[in-house]
């Protein structure tokens, strides 16, 4: 049976995509600000996130709960793959407890980390 | 069991099945939209997807991958239904394939990869299924019947909900041909007329389960 979890973080990505705009069709993070305000990062080759991840990386200071540098994601065989970087609060997918080291990301995963909870969306088109 | 699901035309004039521009300001009806077609065929996608050889979890990160298809498809983000290229059920069997296909390579990725450990239990049952006809040999036709057992077993699954599990037992081992009228009241302590009387039961609640569904995939319901 599908799960309720399953229901309520697609209920989460559709309100996000309402207020979105048009997105790139690369693989990206999408997330909503204190503000309500919707922001995405594109992955690129590789991402790091965290409260201080230097110039090439998605810095959100105002989080108290990201550490300086939290999880990255990088391209891996034709998959993005999430990695923890030994973060002090953990980095979680889909559910507050299941805590992840690395974890191969699929299309429409939330990870959680810190006070955000980030879309992650990839048309696969790369595939 | 020889009762197959047919798939039929799409009525193009189901204002569900209208493709919506981003920024219409219309989130309800998009919302209403992507639920409509999570509650029909949820089941029957997780049921495909394990037909397929993929186990519950990566089931499941199919049902999640098709349903942000068809999310993002509705906010104007992905190639969307397009009634002029085809019917909509040609584009959600088309998303629905491609994505076991990912979902199959990817879990081969991971494979590869160093093994995620991860807490949260998963107490999917795996539904029996009645024999079908045998599928044709060509590739295309055996994923179509697959598809065709899935909707089945979702249907089934509707009937395990709206009755006992000793009338369900009755019921599946009657289609399963596993034993005569005779036998399952003897073995449930019932006269053969309140076996005829399950075996109807469950037969008129799968058959109004595979109308709707059949409604559903032609994109009448709701």
């Amino acid at each position: 049976m599908p799960s309720d979890n399953l229901a309520r973080r697609l209920e989460f990505v559709a309100e996000l995509l309402a207020g979105a705009g048009p997105l790139p069709k690369e693989p990206l993070l999408l997330w909503r600000e204190t503000g309500q305000s919707t922001r995405h990062a594109v992955i690129g080759h590789e991402l790091a996130v965290g409260r201080n991840t230097g110039q090439r990386g998605l810095t959100l200071a105002e989080d108290k709960g990201l550490s300086r540098r939290h999880f990255l994601i990088r391209h891996a065989a034709g998959s993005c793959v999430l990695e923890d970087l030994k973060s002090h609060n953990g980095t979680a997918i889909n559910h507050p407890q299941q805590r992840v080291q690395q974890h191969v990301l699929r299309d429409g995963d939330l990870i959680l980390a810190g006070s955000h909870v980030f879309v992650f969306l990839d048309h696969g088109r790369q595939r | 069991m020889r009762r197959r699901v047919r798939v039929a035309s799409v009525n193009a004039d189901d204002p569900l099945l209208e493709p919506v521009p981003y920024a219409s300001g219309a989130t309800t009806i998009w919302n209403d939209s992507w639920r409509h077609i999570y509650d029909h065929f949820g089941h029957a996608i997780l049921a495909y997807a394990r037909q397929r050889g993929l186990n519950d979890h990566s089931a499941e990160d199919v049902l999640q991958e098709v349903m942000t298809t068809v999310i993002r498809s509705q906010h104007g983000q992905e190639a969307a239904y397009d009634r002029g290229a085809g019917s909509f059920q040609a584009w959600l069997w088309g998303v629905i394939r491609n994505r076991v296909r990912s979902v199959r390579r990817k879990d081969r990725r991971e494979d590869a990869l160093s093994p995620v450990k991860t807490t949260g239990a998963d107490g999917e049952t795996r539904m029996q299924l009645p024999e079908l006809p045998q599928a044709p040999p060509d590739f295309e036709g055996r994923e179509e019947d697959q598809w065709q057992r899935a909707l089945l077993a979702a249907a089934l699954r509707k009937v395990q909900e709206r009755v006992t599990g000793e009338n369900y037992a009755i019921y599946t081992a009657l289609l399963e041909e596993k034993a005569t009228v005779g036998e399952l009241g003897r073995l449930h302590g019932k006269e053969p007329n309140a076996i005829h009387a399950v075996k109807h039961r469950c037969e008129k609640i799968l058959m109004s389960e595979l109308r709707a569904i059949r409604r559903a995939w032609e994109g009448r319901a709701k």
